[in-house]
């Protein structure tokens, strides 16, 4: 277990590299994750940017912008998805919405896309035709497409049925299907009537046939995110992204998650809340659950959580006051999920910024991911990990020891449950003798937040280190091909278990571990054996190691 | 001069029961190597006209069928050098490079990686011999996953062998002091060659 709680690390630790840079005021640009593979590919999602103060103009968070955009260049990305509240105020004819347009340049000239979606803060229809003319590539004009395709929005029963064309909307790009709901008030200025009720609550209601629809027609091999400014289940807004409570229009929303579920869907993004939140979100009897991404803030207002959960969510992790984004990493089935977030400038905790963050140190908070191909289990406080086997084309994977003692929670209260995810590639480096299975979820939960009047009150400049990436010591074992390992390799220690480190290479998978002891036994693994033993069974043919952290892992000659 | 003939006949005879009836003991000391390497040597190895071959193939492996010892200072190393077949079950084929049968009386085995309890359960390694009237014989053997060295012996029906081949082992094993010696000629059929051998040569000086 680790020697430092990491909220006392947080509290006490953190001059180091995050002080010096502030210090020295220079911009921190966050260090790349190596490609998994040649075909690899990357997007960034962003959320809300509204700002209230005369010290940002338009309304909108252009200082904030301007650092995600850099952070967005270095990463390499092909796109930036925006989940709404572009500014805060529209403006005269939303006029303030052209600075959120322009401010966007900078991503063009570097050959990156941005597609935006609206937020409750450009709600009217004159802000729905203004969106139309300044990004028009949300219908697949215009300049600024950069190789996305298959453009369609939804088509609507009524006298304006081309009023959501470029609002919501769907394209592909690579392997990757974005659909994008607009919840707000339409170009014909109405919204969808229900009886006699007529609110842009009720707006997603009548899209949920072409969202299934765009969802079921994708490519099987292929992946969807669906994006909306307002969330399945808010945390501080219980206005969501069906109606202006969480029980309202339940069965478009259960019909709405079945049809996420069916079609392979693992994540929706929103924003709206302006924290980190991610969860599990059911359906009222439970058939159907979807994972829900809460996007950091990137505007000057940070939210805090309200009770009035319904009991369909379960919380997985969650970061409170920071500023933050999103790297997606695209490698074939496979999907990694990056979480960097930075100080908003002042001491932690809820804050209305009045000027923007002078300077930004972006620090890796979380990798979360999963495949086409592989598993998610969801293991909850003091749950053994062993329910974790997944196989791929002759390799087995197993998780054969260990418990999750995580004893985060939310700022609610609620214990928040590890999701351990499985995937596969067959691309498989020299040396190799199984597939490679990458494994997410086994990190200790994010859980950043402050309640001062239950004494947790940090104070400093936070985040101001990469949350580790250390978890509950367990042991892995991994099936190989005993054909493609000479018995003399197996005796030596130098077959075995494998782990990727960020920049790509592979090396012994204990030597990745947060301490330990590097031991080699020969022969099958023992619950006795402690962190950072590994070995090779061969009457099983299996590699095993006992670590304590996740990633990408082979057997093969280390 | 008949009598000579016959006489002499008869020596060559017995000399060369005696020749070919030599007992030897592979052990494998021309591929010592005192270093902590395991070092490959091929698919076959031959001694004291004694042949090894390691008959795995590379399909579904990309490995070469290949032989390997352990210097002195691996752990493993079983204090004399041995060999071990170095593919996955491979099969290792003992036969004599000259075609004849011979005998096997006794082999010495270790396992390649010696381990503590409870791992060290014991491995059984199996022999199947082929003789020269085309029967099979099998014996095997309980190799201990504990350091150190055993010396096991083959029934008498491990003689007049054509071939004798066994499978390298998951836990695998190495083999060395192999005691082998060329199946003897019955004494009554050299008596009888001799005599023969003589007659005609007699037959001849009288033709002539």
């Amino acid at each position: 277990m680790k020697s430092i709680n990491r909220r006392d690390f947080l509290k006490y630790g953190g001059a180091g590299l995050a002080g010096l840079a502030v210090a020295m005021h220079f911009p921190m640009l966050t260090p790349r994750r190596a490609l998994a593979s040649a075909g690899a590919w990357k997007f960034g999602v962003m959320s809300d940017t509204q700002w209230s103060s005369a010290t940002e103009p338009g309304t909108c968070a252009v200082s904030i912008i301007n650092a995600l955009n850099a952070q967005f260049i270095q990463h390499g990305c092909k796109y930036v998805i925006q989940v709404g509240d572009l500014v805060n105020s529209e403006g005269t004819g939303a006029i303030n919405l052209e600075t959120r347009a322009n401010a966007a340049n900078a991503l063009y000239s570097a050959g990156i896309g941005f597609f935006p979606l609206r937020g409750n803060h450009e709600a009217s229809a004159t802000a729905a035709i203004k969106f139309k003319t300044l990004w028009p590539q949300a219908q697949g004009a215009g300049s600024n497409v950069f190789g996305a395709q298959n453009f369609n929005s939804p088509v609507l029963a009524t006298n304006d049925p081309n009023g959501l064309n470029g609002l919501s909307y769907s394209f592909d790009i690579e392997n990757v299907r974005c659909v994008l709901i607009d919840q707000f008030t339409r170009t014909d200025n109405k919204n969808f009537v229900i009886g006699t009720y007529s609110s842009n609550n009720n707006n997603a209601v009548d899209q949920v046939p072409w969202i299934d629809s765009m969802l079921s027609s994708k490519p099987a091999d292929s992946h969807a995110f669906v994006f909306s400014h307002k969330n399945m289940i808010g945390q501080n807004h219980k206005d969501v992204l069906f109606g202006s409570n969480l029980t309202a229009n339940a069965n478009a929303r259960n019909q709405f998650i079945t049809s996420l579920q069916n079609n392979g869907v693992r994540y929706q993004l929103g924003g709206h809340d302006h924290m980190h939140h991610r969860s599990m979100v059911k359906t009222n009897d439970g058939s159907a659950e979807v994972g829900q991404i809460i996007c950091a803030s990137n505007s000057y207002k940070f939210y805090i959580p309200a009770t009035g959960d319904d009991g369909r969510e379960t919380p997985l992790q969650q970061e409170l006051a920071t500023i933050g984004y999103y790297i997606f990493t695209i490698d074939g089935p496979r999907v990694w999920v990056d979480f960097y977030s930075s100080s908003h400038g002042s001491d932690y905790g809820d804050i209305d910024l009045v000027t923007p963050p002078g300077v930004f140190n972006f620090y890796l908070r979380e990798t979360f991911g999963y495949s086409l191909n592989g598993k998610e289990f969801q293991v909850a406080h003091g749950a053994p990990y062993n329910d974790v086997q997944d196989s791929f084309e002759g390799t087995t994977v197993k998780i054969l020891s260990g418990t999750n003692g995580n004893t985060e929670t939310d700022y609610l209260g609620r214990n928040l449950v590890k999701t351990v995810n499985t995937g596969w590639s067959s691309d498989q480096p020299e040396g190799a003798a199984s597939n490679v299975v990458s494994l997410w979820g086994m990190a200790d939960n994010l859980s950043l937040w402050e309640k001062p009047s239950s004494g947790i009150d940090y104070s400093g400049l936070l985040p101001n280190a990469a949350e580790s990436k250390q978890g509950d010591t367990y042991a892995l074992s991994l099936k190989y091909d005993p054909r493609k390992v000479r018995p003399s390799q197996l005796i030596s220690g130098k077959f075995g278990m494998a782990a990727r480190e960020l920049g790509g290479s592979w090396v012994n998978a204990v030597d990745l571990n947060f301490g330990g002891s590097k031991t080699f036994k020969y022969g099958p693994w023992r619950s006795t054996y402690g962190l950072g033993t590994y070995g090779v069974d061969p009457s099983t043919s299996t590699v095993w190691a006992v670590v304590n952290r996740d990633g990408d892992f082979i057997a093969k000659a280390l | 001069m008949k009598t000579a003939l016959v006489a002499l006949s008869l020596m060559a005879g017995i000399m060369a029961v005696s020749a070919e009836s030599h007992a030897y003991i592979v052990d494998f000391e021309s591929l010592a190597h005192a270093d902590d390497a395991i070092v490959s040597h091929g698919a076959s190895y031959l001694e004291n006209g004694y042949l090894f071959t390691n008959t795995a193939t590379e399909e579904g492996s990309g490995f070469a069928p290949s032989f390997s010892t352990l210097g002195s200072q691996v752990y493993g190393y079983s204090g004399s050098t041995a060999l071990a077949n170095d593919n996955y079950l491979g099969q290792t084929v003992l036969a004599r490079a000259s075609g004849g049968t011979f005998n096997l009386s006794s082999i010495t085995l270790a396992t390649l990686y010696p381990m503590d309890a409870p791992d060290n359960t014991p491995t059984s390694v199996i022999f199947n011999g082929t003789l020269a009237n085309g029967a099979t014989v099998s014996q095997t053997f309980s190799v201990n996953g504990t350091p150190g060295t055993q010396v096991f012996s083959f029934g008498s029906d491990f003689n007049n062998l054509v071939s004798a081949k066994w499978e390298q082992t998951p836990y695998a094993h190495q083999f060395d002091n192999v005691d082998v010696a060329p199946t003897p000629i019955p004494a009554a059929a050299w008596l009888l060659g001799s005599g023969l051998l003589g007659l005609v040569g007699v037959r001849r000086r009288t033709g002539e």
